[in-house]
């Protein structure tokens, strides 16, 4: 079901396989292990459990292991520092998933590939001189996140009081590795989608964090490394 | 005999209580079964009481022997409180594997030739991995004839398969084969909404390949844990027991025709 390319060092991946299922003779001039090291930092923590692990013995030595779990994100780090040149358009593989949300009852969609992940919105502790649209930060597990208004960031010129009444954000999509998150309304679904069935703004406009329209559903294509830089600035939607 | 991996790079998502559970219920139809822990963490192994930093033998043993035969793998097996279930235990001493053997041609396939002496003895062989991509799943799923891939219905958990099965499906490429792959949905609350949004999402993304049930969320499956028995046998009437048994009656009927 993936659409390949899920690793960015697919071809070392693929090495590395390969030669722990050879069922030939054992050689060891080739070394696409050691390779695969060398190409990933090593520091990076393993991916936590959502759930209470029993607790954990010291384990030493699973550098290879991690190494190889740590091509994503590794990756995804790339991609994201990639995009600040490339567009999300040349980033994304032909075809590719995305998770349609609904906020005030517009549908956006983020890819997942640059979905940092969804939390349920708990209490979020508002910060004061912030911009109107930072809801405030809301902790999870030692973490903070930093919440955003999204109807009041994506459309200020609707934004009413009626509509803020009628809010009812449930969840917070994460943006990337960013501690930005998206309120949101109601979960829609996850789609895969095709490069042609976005209509793809123009590079350099007004609004850069709108990649483009999916074109049936008509609704926006969040270019998430944009608006991650634009909410850093303490941009608006309009403010570029 | 049987020999089905349950795997996803993600970390407790019910791989273990997978493994546990349907091995309890394989044992008590009476098939004589063999569970083993490629989990340096051996949760799986304490699971069974197995102490497994006291053991003097263990999967390692297998991993580093010199020369395989059935003696080898009989000589490391636990008995467990069911008859017909027994342990290979997995210790801490496994993580040292992908240093040292990840390096070399030929190490993922280690588990698959022990398991050829053992051929006779047993009727099941379900090997529990750790959530990691590295020597130790990758020679449990080359010994496989079937993947059990337990997902939790969260969004969250669904990205980390997307993962897994491109992991597979490199696999599939490298091996020349082609996996049974049976995705399970897990820890499923009907009375939360994104779950039902999640479970959605995964029907359509994998369609065929998820089984067509769900296990629910069941607090039983802890409680299990703490009286170190499978929960097939400390609440064989739990709802989530009752999910697995339904799981295992598909996958046996899978596997016969
Ligand atoms: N259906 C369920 N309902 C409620 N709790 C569950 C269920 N399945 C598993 N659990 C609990 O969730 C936790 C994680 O499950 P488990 O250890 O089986 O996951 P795992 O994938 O093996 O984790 P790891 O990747 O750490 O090895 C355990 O405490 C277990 O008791
Ligand atoms: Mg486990």
């Amino acid at each position: 079901m993936s659409k390949g390319g899920a690793f960015a060092k697919e071809g070392l991946m693929e090495d590395y396989l390969s030669s722990l299922l050879d069922e030939g003779p054992e050689t060891l001039e080739k070394d696409p292990v050691a390779k695969l090291i060398e190409s990933v930092p090593l520091q990076v923590e393993i991916e936590q459990p959502d759930v209470i692990e029993p607790v954990q013995p010291q384990v030493t030595t699973k550098d290879i292991a991690e190494a190889v779990d740590k091509v994503n994100e590794e990756q995804q780090a790339a991609e994201a520092h990639h995009v600040a040149s490339a567009s999300l358009q040349e980033t994304l593989d032909d075809e590719f998933q995305a998770l349609f949300f609904d906020v005030a009852g517009l549908t956006l969609a983020v890819p997942l590939i640059t979905l940092g992940g969804i939390h349920n919105l708990e209490k979020v502790n508002p910060l004061i001189g912030k911009p109107d649209w930072f809801m405030g930060v809301m902790i999870h597990r030692d973490e903070k996140l930093t919440s955003v208004d999204t109807a009041r960031w994506v459309m200020p010129e609707k934004y009413t009081e009626k509509l803020a009444e009628s809010l009812n954000y449930q969840y917070l999509i994460m943006l990337g590795n960013s501690a930005w998150g998206l309120a949101c309304e109601k979960l829609i679904n996850t789609v895969v989608l095709n490069k042609d069935e976005v209509k793809w703004r123009e590079a350099h406009g007004k609004r850069p964090w709108l990649a483009g329209l999916v074109k049936d559903k008509m609704c926006a294509l969040v270019d998430v490394d944009q608006m991650i830089s634009m909410l850093e600035q303490g941009l608006g939607s309009n403010d570029l | 005999m049987k020999i089905w991996a349950i795997a996803n790079q993600k970390g407790g998502v019910g791989k273990t209580t997978t493994t546990v559970t349907l091995g309890g219920l394989l044992a008590q139809q009476g098939k004589r079964v063999l569970l083993i822990d490629t989990d340096p963490h051996a949760s799986l192994s304490y699971y069974f009481g197995i102490d497994s930093e006291q053991l003097s033998v263990s999967v390692y043993d297998v991993f580093v022997a010199d020369k395989l035969n059935a003696d080898v793998v009989l000589d490391c097996l636990c008995p467990s409180r069911l008859d017909s279930l027994f342990i290979l235990p997995a210790t801490m001493a496994l993580a040292t594997l992908d240093r040292s053997m990840g390096m070399q041609n030929g190490k993922g396939l280690i588990l698959k030739n022990a398991l050829k002496f053992v051929q006779q003895e047993f009727d099941y062989v379900l090997m529990d991995c750790p959530p990691v991509l590295g020597v130790l799943m990758v020679n449990a799923v080359a010994a496989c004839e079937r993947i059990l891939v337990p997902v939790q219905t969260e969004f969250l958990a669904l990205k980390g398969l997307d993962r897994m099965m491109h992991t597979l499906e490199i696999m599939e490429k490298t091996q020349k084969r082609r996996f049974d792959v049976t995705i399970i949905p897990t820890m499923f609350d009907k009375r939360v909404n994104a779950a039902i949004d999640a479970h959605n999402v995964l029907l359509e993304q994998y369609g065929q390949q998820v089984w067509d049930g769900v296990i629910p969320v069941d607090t039983r499956f802890r409680d299990a844990s703490q009286a170190q028995t499978p929960a097939s046998v400390y609440s064989p009437r739990a709802r989530g027991v009752y999910a697995y048994a339904k799981l295992l009656k598909t996958l046996q009927q899978e596997t016969t025709k």
